[in-house]
């Protein structure tokens, strides 16, 4: 008997220690590719802006829309490291202060499309009756019809608006993550564990808990980070139309098109925004593709 | 086969009933009078009566809606509130224009995306597969209003090899107008040996069908790689690279066949993408098709022309996928 005690823990131990190595060996994998680390610098370095943007910013006032006139649409210079738009707004503060909208707005959307869409799908999932089914149909509905055209009718509807915008963009975007997961519930649920639980006389609830959410986590989560950059751009999408942010604040998309006007010759004020907007989102899109690559190997990308 | 045509066919007709009717609910929910808006902004309150009998937003909205699907039966979609013409007439002619960069764009993306992803697969880990990852990359991140921007201020400002934005340029407008025949400027052009012409559209074209070309691009090639090199672990294809078949013939034909399923699924997803880049692709460069017509209505809130618009989209984004289905069910046996 003490032998046998004594080889459990063994065996605990082993799986600790493997467990361990599991995350270092995820580390590792990550440090070994330089773009993914690069992305990461990148993205630590510009939420970290957007996150201290008032204390950041040359000019905070001016990028949360004070008018400077008498430097109106002055070239970058020291003074002004990247030039002022049309009402002499300093550029970098806007952008910094843009940050905020667009990344912030982007994780809001995907994480609550994700906190109604993981629910959803476990349901669907495990619940093939009436419900389940009802959920399914529901979802399918929504991706009959593309995202940005469902989104961009529902902020034509409630009035364009920051806050408006974000909402119209999560509406379109749950259903994905509940697909994602009904799909992966209905091959877990065939697994062993999950049947001895359900003869064990679990509960739905605490099976759906307990085995089927640990089990999806990992592929919400890839979708989550893949989705983010897609998410920035579809902000950009809605408020470069002056459907999502109003001026005079700052957001990426708005201030491309403010820059749009006069594009031939004070090119500064479109092209420091798009370029802030296109660094970001490559940055996102190969971290997230690094981190499913190590987190889900095997699977085909999409 | 027959049954799954007949399925398809019956989940299309009801996928466009529901589009309509949720078209319908949305459009008479938006903000304004109607008939104030289609009389415009100085008239009087009898004349805006007068609009709104004539428009029949007098009834209640039930017989609104029963009249609303038979005339849209009927090809009928009202009266546009901006233009005062029928939608239909303005989306027939809009559509050819807008539809010349679509197919294009659309077609260099397919061929062009597959091409780059099989090119990347077969030279898995080289230098060039790193390349065409790192374009990929920044094709699917770029947004494509900044893109379509940086390419007037590149090719027009820096260079000065392509022109900035319209169709054709003004003074051929009045030597050599283009006849409206097919209303696609470029069959058009051919039809009447109109070359000036027709040289002339095709170097307005290059711009606009680029930049609707880069996302859709950037997404088939990256899909087609991985669905590529996932099917190339599969054990047939070591057989049959034990039975001595060339590499080439693996990719291109054993390989690429069986991973086309999901591409198509994108090609026909692209089609929206695509739809939808229009709108900014042709504010940018003053294109007067679809998109240019579709913003228009969004800033005056014409709700018959966005009506019209969005029964369009909605028709040729699920039509697409539905045709893609069909495509993916004779290219690859196998689905059920």
């Amino acid at each position: 008997m003490e032998l046998q005690a004594e080889s459990y823990e063994q065996m605990a131990k082993q799986v600790v220690k493997e467990h361990r190595q599991v995350k270092w060996f995820l580390l590792g994998q990550l440090l070994k590719r330089k773009a993914a680390m690069l992305s990461l610098i990148i993205l630590v370095l510009t939420v970290t802006a957007a996150l201290f943007a008032p204390w950041v910013a040359p000019y905070p006032d001016q990028g949360m829309g004070a008018v400077n006139i008498s430097q109106r649409l002055s070239p970058p210079s020291n003074e002004h490291l990247l030039g002022t738009d049309i009402y002499g707004r300093d550029m970098l503060s806007r952008v910094i202060c843009g940050a905020r909208i667009s990344i912030f707005g982007g994780m809001f959307i995907v994480v609550t499309a994700a906190f109604i869409g993981v629910p959803l799908g476990l349901w669907a999932g495990y619940n093939e009756g009436k419900s389940g089914a009802v959920i399914i149909k529901v979802v399918e509905l929504f991706l009959s019809f593309p995202a940005t055209l469902i989104a961009m009718a529902i902020t034509i509807l409630f009035g364009a608006g920051w806050s408006t915008a974000l909402i119209a963009l999560v509406i379109p975007w749950w259903p994905w993550y509940t697909r994602l997961v009904q799909g992966e519930v209905l091959s877990i649920k065939q697994m062993l564990y999950v049947e001895a639980a359900r003869m064990l006389g679990y509960g739905k609830i605490y099976i759906i808990f307990r085995h089927l959410l640990p089990n999806v986590i990992t592929p919400v989560i890839v979708m989550i980070l893949l989705d983010l950059g897609p998410a920035i751009i579809a902000i950009g999408l809605l408020s470069f139309l002056g459907l999502g942010t109003q001026p005079p604040m700052a957001d990426w998309g708005l201030m491309v098109w403010e820059g749009a006007q006069n594009i031939l010759s004070e090119w500064w004020i479109a092209i420091v925004p798009g370029c802030a907007m296109f660094i970001v989102v490559t940055a996102f899109n190969i971290f997230g593709d690094a981190l499913k690559d190590i987190l889900t190997p095997g699977r085909s990308s999409g | 086969m027959l049954l799954f045509l007949f399925k398809r066919f019956a989940g299309l007709i009801a996928l466009l009933v529901v589009l309509s009717t949720l078209v319908f609910f949305f459009t008479r929910s938006l903000p304004g009078d109607v008939a104030a808006l289609y009389v415009g902004g100085t008239a009087k309150a009898e004349e805006i009566e007068r609009a709104r009998v004539e428009l029949g937003l007098d009834k209640p909205l039930i017989v609104q809606y029963k009249c609303y699907i038979q005339k849209l039966l009927q090809g009928d979609m009202g009266i546009s509130l901006r233009t005062h013409r029928p939608v239909m007439q303005d989306l027939m002619e809009k559509i050819p224009m807008s539809m010349e960069l679509v197919c294009w764009a659309l077609l260099f993306a397919a061929s062009g995306g597959v091409l780059l992803g099989v090119t990347a697969a077969y030279h898995q880990g080289s230098l060039l597969d790193e390349v065409i990852k790192w374009f990929t990359s920044a094709a699917v991140s770029i947004p494509i209003f900044f893109f379509a921007l940086l390419l007037q201020l590149f090719f027009f400002n820096v260079l000065g090899w392509f022109p900035l934005q319209g169709r054709l340029d003004t003074f051929l407008e009045f030597s050599n107008p283009i006849e409206n025949i097919t209303g696609f400027s470029l069959v058009d052009t051919i039809i009447t040996g109109n070359f000036a012409a027709f040289f002339n559209v095709a170097w307005h074209m290059v711009l606009p069908v680029a930049a609707l070309t880069i996302g859709p691009l950037g997404i088939i090639a990256r899909l087609t790689r991985s669905a590529l090199l996932d099917v190339m672990q599969q054990d047939y294809i070591l057989a049959a690279r034990a039975s001595g078949i060339s590499e080439w013939v693996l990719f291109f034909y054993y390989g690429l066949r069986n991973a086309l399923s999901p591409v198509l699924t994108v090609i026909g997803l692209s089609v929206a993408l695509i739809l939808l880049s229009t709108f900014y692709v042709e504010m940018i460069f003053n294109w007067p098709g679809i998109g240019y017509y579709a913003l228009a209505a969004i800033m005056s809130l014409d709700y018959t022309a966005l009506m019209g618009v969005s029964l369009m989209i909605g028709t040729v984004y699920v039509m697409a996928n539905t045709l893609m289905d069909i495509v993916r069910r004779i290219v690859d046996p196998r689905i059920k």
